[in-house]
């Protein structure tokens, strides 16, 4: 990769924004984020080897980033949900300026659904990817892939559509439906 | 273009309508098992009841109205946080990381 060096730099650095965008869309936390866009830079640079020119270099610097996430979830579980829940908290006490608050509580919700069905949320509904791809930078099946884009798409009306229903009408048998349909499903 | 629809259901290609036996009544018949363990009993006596799962049909359809709307919100609102990073100027550390990793590959 020596000769390459260059272009791969820029290459690199071309999709540093987007990298940033899934890590924090992943991980709710910038700092955290950028963290991990530093180590899947690293390995990037140091394994590209394993890379195979011609395939996409956006996807495999994705699935880098995603499995280093998952691996460091999995060491540091506990660590992660004692925060992740004091931040909910804060978020809920501290909901911020009015105009402000439908999103707030938009990233709470999306820090609350479980990490995969995030993960397939932001590849397919944010960063672009089809079904087929997410599903390779995942490891799973596209099936699989779908039904958690479903179920975090399920999950994130329940928790979000109690708080919303006068955008689709004041009356109380709207909210009825509303109430009943943010019921809530089940965890996996 | 998932990408681009990754909340709308409908017209995101090899998925039906969220309508009938989608996600969407699926999410409303288990619905409640989690906070509500009484609601949840009656969800599964429902299934046994075609009656009830008649009314039940009925809310679903109405449900599933407000349900895409909600949901292209929702769409908005995570494509606005992705685009939202995404246009923030890549920090000074990263330019400086490739910048030592290149120059210690080129002293090889």
């Amino acid at each position: 990769m020596n000769v390459h060096s260059g272009p791969l730099k820029q290459a690199l650095l071309g999709l540093i924004p987007n990298l940033r965008a899934f890590a924090v869309s992943l991980c709710g936390d910038v700092e955290r984020a950028d963290d991990l866009v530093q180590e899947t830079l690293l390995k990037a640079w140091n394994h590209l080897e394993s890379f195979q020119e011609g395939t996409n270099l956006r996807a495999w610097l994705f699935t880098i980033l995603r499995n280093t996430y998952f691996s460091d979830c999995r060491r540091r579980r506990r660590e992660v949900e004692d925060r992740e829940g004091k931040k909910a908290a804060e978020l809920a006490i501290h909901p911020g300026q009015q105009g402000h608050l439908d999103m707030q509580d938009f990233r709470r919700a999306l820090n609350l659904l479980p990490p995969d069905q995030r993960e397939a949320l932001v590849l397919v509904g944010a960063a672009g990817f089809s079904y087929e791809e997410a599903a390779s930078v995942s490891g799973c099946a596209v099936g699989t892939i779908k039904s958690r884009v479903n179920r975090a798409r399920t999950k994130l009306t329940e928790m979000l559509g109690v708080n919303t229903p006068r955008e689709f009408g004041p009356d109380s048998s709207t909210e009825a439906i509303v109430a009943r349909t943010a019921g809530g499903t089940r965890l996996p | 273009m998932n990408g681009k629809n990754g909340f709308t259901g409908p017209t995101v290609p090899g998925e039906a309508p969220p309508r009938g036996d989608s996600g969407v009544s699926r999410g409303v018949r288990q619905g409640a098992g989690k906070r509500d363990a009484r609601a949840a009993r009656d969800a599964t006596e429902m299934e046994n009841r075609p009656d009830m799962q008649r009314a039940q049909s009925h809310d679903t359809q109405a449900a599933g109205l407000i349900d895409r709307s909600l949901q292209a919100q929702l769409g908005r609102q995570l494509r606005a946080i992705f685009e939202g990073i995404e246009e923030e100027p890549v920090p000074e550390r990263f330019v400086r990381l490739l910048e030592a990793l290149e120059a210690r590959e080129k002293q090889r």
